[in-house]
Protein backbone atom coordinates (compact mmCIF):
# COMPACT_ATOMS: atom_id res chain seq x y z
CA UNK A 1 0.00 0.00 0.00
CA UNK A 2 1.46 3.26 -0.66
CA UNK A 3 1.99 5.86 1.71
CA UNK A 4 2.51 9.64 2.79
CA UNK A 5 4.40 11.71 4.97
CA UNK A 6 2.81 13.28 7.82
CA UNK A 7 4.72 15.88 9.58
CA UNK A 8 3.75 18.44 11.99
CA UNK A 9 5.00 22.02 11.68
CA UNK A 10 6.25 24.72 13.87
CA UNK A 11 2.71 26.56 13.62
CA UNK A 12 0.89 23.14 15.13
CA UNK A 13 -0.29 22.19 12.18
CA UNK A 14 -0.26 18.76 10.33
CA UNK A 15 0.84 18.47 6.59
CA UNK A 16 1.27 15.84 4.34
CA UNK A 17 3.55 14.39 1.12
CA UNK A 18 2.66 12.70 -1.33
CA UNK A 19 5.80 11.46 -3.17
CA UNK A 20 5.98 10.40 -6.95
CA UNK A 21 6.47 7.15 -7.32
CA UNK A 22 10.03 5.74 -6.91
CA UNK A 23 9.54 4.58 -11.11
CA UNK A 24 8.81 8.31 -11.55
CA UNK A 25 11.80 10.08 -10.01
CA UNK A 26 14.25 7.13 -11.20
CA UNK A 27 13.48 8.62 -14.76
CA UNK A 28 14.09 12.05 -13.48
CA UNK A 29 17.08 10.75 -12.19
CA UNK A 30 18.78 9.34 -15.23
CA UNK A 31 21.57 11.31 -15.52
CA UNK A 32 23.33 9.77 -13.06
CA UNK A 33 24.30 11.06 -9.20
CA UNK A 34 27.48 13.20 -10.39
CA UNK A 35 24.86 15.25 -13.02
CA UNK A 36 22.28 15.66 -10.20
CA UNK A 37 25.10 17.07 -7.72
CA UNK A 38 26.48 19.22 -10.12
CA UNK A 39 23.27 20.51 -11.15
CA UNK A 40 22.31 21.21 -7.52
CA UNK A 41 25.18 23.00 -6.84
CA UNK A 42 24.46 25.48 -9.92
CA UNK A 43 21.26 26.01 -8.91
CA UNK A 44 22.41 26.43 -5.15
CA UNK A 45 24.44 29.29 -6.44
CA UNK A 46 22.03 30.19 -8.58
CA UNK A 47 19.71 30.78 -5.56
CA UNK A 48 22.53 32.83 -3.83
CA UNK A 49 23.14 35.24 -6.21
CA UNK A 50 19.86 36.54 -6.11
CA UNK A 51 19.39 36.29 -2.45
CA UNK A 52 17.27 34.08 -1.80
CA UNK A 53 19.30 30.67 -0.51
CA UNK A 54 17.44 27.84 -0.65
CA UNK A 55 18.50 24.80 2.03
CA UNK A 56 17.01 22.05 -0.25
CA UNK A 57 19.82 22.28 -2.48
CA UNK A 58 22.37 20.97 -0.15
CA UNK A 59 19.72 18.89 1.60
CA UNK A 60 19.69 16.72 -1.96
CA UNK A 61 23.04 17.32 -2.14
CA UNK A 62 23.43 15.51 0.83
CA UNK A 63 21.29 12.94 0.22
CA UNK A 64 23.03 11.92 -3.18
CA UNK A 65 25.74 11.92 -1.88
CA UNK A 66 25.15 8.66 0.75
CA UNK A 67 22.85 6.44 -2.42
CA UNK A 68 24.66 3.43 -3.71
CA UNK A 69 23.19 3.24 -6.61
CA UNK A 70 20.73 6.06 -8.35
CA UNK A 71 19.16 3.56 -11.20
CA UNK A 72 18.56 1.31 -7.99
CA UNK A 73 17.31 3.40 -5.06
CA UNK A 74 16.08 1.49 -2.46
CA UNK A 75 12.23 2.21 -0.66
CA UNK A 76 14.80 4.21 2.12
CA UNK A 77 16.47 6.34 -0.10
CA UNK A 78 13.47 6.95 -2.26
CA UNK A 79 11.71 7.68 1.62
CA UNK A 80 14.77 10.37 2.59
CA UNK A 81 14.25 12.16 -1.04
CA UNK A 82 11.09 13.31 0.01
CA UNK A 83 11.94 14.17 3.34
CA UNK A 84 14.03 16.49 1.66
CA UNK A 85 10.62 18.20 0.20
CA UNK A 86 9.32 18.29 4.85
CA UNK A 87 9.83 21.83 6.41
CA UNK A 88 13.08 21.99 7.61
CA UNK A 89 11.56 23.01 11.17
CA UNK A 90 9.51 19.89 11.06
CA UNK A 91 8.49 18.84 14.65
CA UNK A 92 8.20 14.82 14.10
CA UNK A 93 7.09 12.98 10.67
CA UNK A 94 5.20 9.63 10.32
CA UNK A 95 4.83 7.59 6.89
CA UNK A 96 1.58 6.36 7.18
CA UNK A 97 -0.62 4.16 4.77
CA UNK A 98 -2.92 6.47 2.52
CA UNK A 99 -5.63 4.82 3.29
CA UNK A 100 -5.46 5.06 7.07
CA UNK A 101 -6.03 8.90 7.40
CA UNK A 102 -9.10 10.76 5.72
CA UNK A 103 -7.55 13.67 4.46
CA UNK A 104 -10.38 15.03 3.34
CA UNK A 105 -11.93 15.45 6.77
CA UNK A 106 -13.70 18.33 6.84
CA UNK A 107 -11.90 19.38 10.14
CA UNK A 108 -8.89 18.62 8.29
CA UNK A 109 -7.33 22.28 9.06
CA UNK A 110 -8.27 21.96 12.48
CA UNK A 111 -5.52 19.34 13.03
CA UNK A 112 -2.78 19.54 15.33
CA UNK A 113 -1.40 16.29 15.73
CA UNK A 114 -1.26 12.67 14.14
CA UNK A 115 0.34 9.99 15.81
CA UNK A 116 2.40 6.50 13.76
CA UNK A 117 -1.38 4.72 13.65
CA UNK A 118 -2.77 7.89 11.81
CA UNK A 119 -4.98 8.98 15.19
CA UNK A 120 -5.43 12.62 14.64
CA UNK A 121 -6.44 14.78 17.28
CA UNK A 122 -8.11 18.77 16.76
CA UNK A 123 -7.49 22.26 17.92
CA UNK A 124 -11.21 22.43 19.15
CA UNK A 125 -11.27 26.57 18.91
CA UNK A 126 -9.81 26.05 15.36
CA UNK A 127 -12.10 23.06 14.74
CA UNK A 128 -15.35 25.04 16.09
CA UNK A 129 -14.37 28.11 13.84
CA UNK A 130 -14.44 25.59 10.44
CA UNK A 131 -17.69 24.46 11.27
CA UNK A 132 -19.54 27.98 11.84
CA UNK A 133 -17.98 29.15 8.96
CA UNK A 134 -19.36 26.08 7.03
CA UNK A 135 -22.72 26.49 8.51
CA UNK A 136 -23.24 30.00 7.54
CA UNK A 137 -22.17 29.33 3.55
CA UNK A 138 -25.05 26.55 4.10
CA UNK A 139 -27.41 29.24 5.53
CA UNK A 140 -26.74 31.59 2.92
CA UNK A 141 -26.90 29.24 0.04
CA UNK A 142 -30.55 28.25 1.71
CA UNK A 143 -31.87 31.92 1.90
CA UNK A 144 -30.68 32.44 -1.94
CA UNK A 145 -33.01 29.25 -2.67
CA UNK A 146 -35.85 30.41 -0.65
CA UNK A 147 -35.44 34.07 -2.60
CA UNK A 148 -35.10 32.36 -5.71
CA UNK A 149 -37.86 30.15 -5.50
CA UNK A 150 -41.22 32.57 -4.33
CA UNK A 151 -43.41 31.24 -7.50
CA UNK A 152 -43.51 27.63 -6.85
CA UNK A 153 -44.94 26.92 -3.50
CA UNK A 154 -44.10 23.58 -2.94
CA UNK A 155 -40.20 24.32 -3.39
CA UNK A 156 -40.56 27.60 -1.20
CA UNK A 157 -41.82 25.06 1.48
CA UNK A 158 -38.68 22.60 1.03
CA UNK A 159 -36.16 25.99 0.49
CA UNK A 160 -37.83 27.61 3.83
CA UNK A 161 -37.47 23.90 6.09
CA UNK A 162 -33.78 24.35 4.40
CA UNK A 163 -33.11 27.72 5.63
CA UNK A 164 -34.70 27.15 8.87
CA UNK A 165 -32.85 23.57 9.71
CA UNK A 166 -29.56 25.70 8.56
CA UNK A 167 -30.08 28.48 10.48
CA UNK A 168 -30.30 26.32 13.88
CA UNK A 169 -27.41 24.52 13.07
CA UNK A 170 -25.75 27.25 13.37
CA UNK A 171 -27.19 28.97 16.22
CA UNK A 172 -26.18 25.39 18.43
CA UNK A 173 -22.46 25.62 16.51
CA UNK A 174 -21.90 28.91 17.88
CA UNK A 175 -22.88 28.36 21.51
CA UNK A 176 -21.92 25.23 21.60
CA UNK A 177 -18.83 24.73 24.33
CA UNK A 178 -16.19 22.29 23.10
CA UNK A 179 -13.32 21.84 25.15
CA UNK A 180 -11.93 18.53 23.33
CA UNK A 181 -11.33 16.45 20.40
CA UNK A 182 -14.67 14.34 21.69
CA UNK A 183 -16.57 17.56 21.78
CA UNK A 184 -15.63 18.51 18.09
CA UNK A 185 -16.69 14.73 17.23
CA UNK A 186 -19.48 15.16 19.36
CA UNK A 187 -21.30 18.18 18.96
CA UNK A 188 -20.22 20.36 16.05
CA UNK A 189 -19.43 17.04 13.58
CA UNK A 190 -23.29 16.43 13.01
CA UNK A 191 -24.33 19.78 12.47
CA UNK A 192 -22.59 19.47 9.02
CA UNK A 193 -24.53 16.71 7.74
CA UNK B 1 5.00 12.11 -26.27
CA UNK B 2 6.41 10.15 -23.01
CA UNK B 3 8.63 12.54 -19.88
CA UNK B 4 11.67 10.94 -21.21
CA UNK B 5 11.12 12.91 -24.00
CA UNK B 6 11.44 16.12 -21.59
CA UNK B 7 14.72 17.85 -20.97
CA UNK B 8 15.14 19.41 -17.57
CA UNK B 9 16.85 23.07 -18.27
CA UNK B 10 15.64 23.67 -21.43
CA UNK B 11 12.95 26.28 -21.28
CA UNK B 12 14.72 28.12 -24.17
CA UNK B 13 13.80 25.23 -26.41
CA UNK B 14 9.79 25.17 -25.27
CA UNK B 15 10.10 21.71 -23.62
CA UNK B 16 8.28 21.29 -19.75
CA UNK B 17 10.99 21.16 -17.54
CA UNK B 18 8.35 19.48 -15.09
CA UNK B 19 4.97 18.71 -14.88
CA UNK B 20 2.84 16.55 -12.94
CA UNK B 21 -0.95 15.59 -12.95
CA UNK B 22 -2.61 14.58 -8.77
CA UNK B 23 -5.90 13.92 -7.65
CA UNK B 24 -8.20 14.95 -4.29
CA UNK B 25 -5.99 13.72 -2.40
CA UNK B 26 -2.90 14.42 -3.92
CA UNK B 27 -1.68 11.22 -5.25
CA UNK B 28 0.28 11.42 -7.69
CA UNK B 29 -1.09 10.04 -11.23
CA UNK B 30 2.10 11.34 -13.47
CA UNK B 31 4.57 13.09 -13.02
CA UNK B 32 7.90 14.71 -14.11
CA UNK B 33 10.81 16.26 -12.46
CA UNK B 34 8.64 16.47 -9.68
CA UNK B 35 9.36 14.60 -6.35
CA UNK B 36 6.24 15.17 -4.52
CA UNK B 37 3.16 17.42 -3.34
CA UNK B 38 2.87 18.72 -0.06
CA UNK B 39 -0.95 19.27 1.13
CA UNK B 40 -0.58 22.33 3.46
CA UNK B 41 -3.96 22.93 3.86
CA UNK B 42 -7.31 22.35 2.05
CA UNK B 43 -6.94 23.74 -1.75
CA UNK B 44 -3.19 24.79 -0.70
CA UNK B 45 -0.17 22.76 -2.08
CA UNK B 46 3.40 22.90 -3.01
CA UNK B 47 4.62 21.07 -5.83
CA UNK B 48 8.39 20.23 -5.27
CA UNK B 49 10.48 19.84 -8.46
CA UNK B 50 13.31 16.81 -7.85
CA UNK B 51 16.13 18.91 -9.82
CA UNK B 52 15.80 22.35 -9.59
CA UNK B 53 14.62 24.56 -12.35
CA UNK B 54 17.24 26.92 -14.28
CA UNK B 55 15.51 29.75 -13.07
CA UNK B 56 12.51 30.85 -10.72
CA UNK B 57 11.15 33.05 -13.71
CA UNK B 58 9.40 29.75 -15.37
CA UNK B 59 6.25 29.65 -16.96
CA UNK B 60 3.43 27.85 -14.44
CA UNK B 61 0.60 26.35 -16.19
CA UNK B 62 -1.94 24.96 -14.17
CA UNK B 63 -5.52 23.60 -14.36
CA UNK B 64 -8.18 22.15 -11.75
CA UNK B 65 -11.67 20.04 -12.92
CA UNK B 66 -13.76 17.91 -11.50
CA UNK B 67 -15.75 15.32 -12.99
CA UNK B 68 -18.96 17.78 -13.63
CA UNK B 69 -16.06 20.72 -13.94
CA UNK B 70 -18.95 23.27 -12.44
CA UNK B 71 -17.30 24.95 -9.44
CA UNK B 72 -13.45 25.39 -9.69
CA UNK B 73 -11.26 27.94 -9.91
CA UNK B 74 -6.93 27.56 -9.60
CA UNK B 75 -5.08 30.94 -8.56
CA UNK B 76 -1.93 29.88 -8.12
CA UNK B 77 0.96 30.45 -7.40
CA UNK B 78 0.30 31.35 -3.68
CA UNK B 79 3.59 32.69 -3.15
CA UNK B 80 6.32 33.43 -5.23
CA UNK B 81 7.67 30.98 -7.50
CA UNK B 82 10.82 29.23 -6.70
CA UNK B 83 13.45 27.41 -8.39
CA UNK B 84 12.66 24.15 -6.43
CA UNK B 85 8.69 24.61 -5.58
CA UNK B 86 5.57 26.00 -6.60
CA UNK B 87 2.53 26.71 -4.81
CA UNK B 88 -0.79 26.47 -5.88
CA UNK B 89 -4.04 27.56 -4.49
CA UNK B 90 -7.13 26.31 -5.71
CA UNK B 91 -10.80 27.66 -4.76
CA UNK B 92 -14.44 27.18 -5.44
CA UNK B 93 -15.80 30.03 -7.10
CA UNK B 94 -19.45 29.86 -5.78
CA UNK B 95 -19.13 29.62 -2.10
CA UNK B 96 -14.51 30.44 -2.10
CA UNK B 97 -14.05 27.99 -0.20
CA UNK B 98 -10.72 26.30 -0.60
CA UNK B 99 -10.68 22.79 -2.01
CA UNK B 100 -8.89 20.52 -3.74
CA UNK B 101 -10.08 18.68 -6.78
CA UNK B 102 -10.12 15.37 -8.94
CA UNK B 103 -8.21 16.31 -11.65
CA UNK B 104 -5.26 18.91 -11.22
CA UNK B 105 -2.73 19.61 -13.42
CA UNK B 106 0.48 21.93 -13.55
CA UNK B 107 3.45 22.80 -15.94
CA UNK B 108 6.54 24.62 -15.86
CA UNK B 109 8.08 25.32 -18.77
Amino acid sequence: MAQKLFLKTSENTIQYISPSPKASIQKDLAAGKDAFIEHCKKSHLYDVGRGQPNPRHNAHISWATGVKDFANLSDEEHKNLILCDAPANHQYHHWIDEDTVDVCHPLRNAWTDIDAAGNVTYDPVKAKALVVAALTTKVTAARKLVESTSDAADDTTVAESALAAAKQALGNAKVATVASHDDVVNILMPMLK
Amino acid sequence: MSNSAFTVGGNSTGAAQATVQYNVTQVIQSSFNVSSVVSISAGINTINFTSALTSAEYIGLHSVGNDDATTCLSVGPFAAPTTTAFKLYTFAWNDGADTNYAYTSFAAF
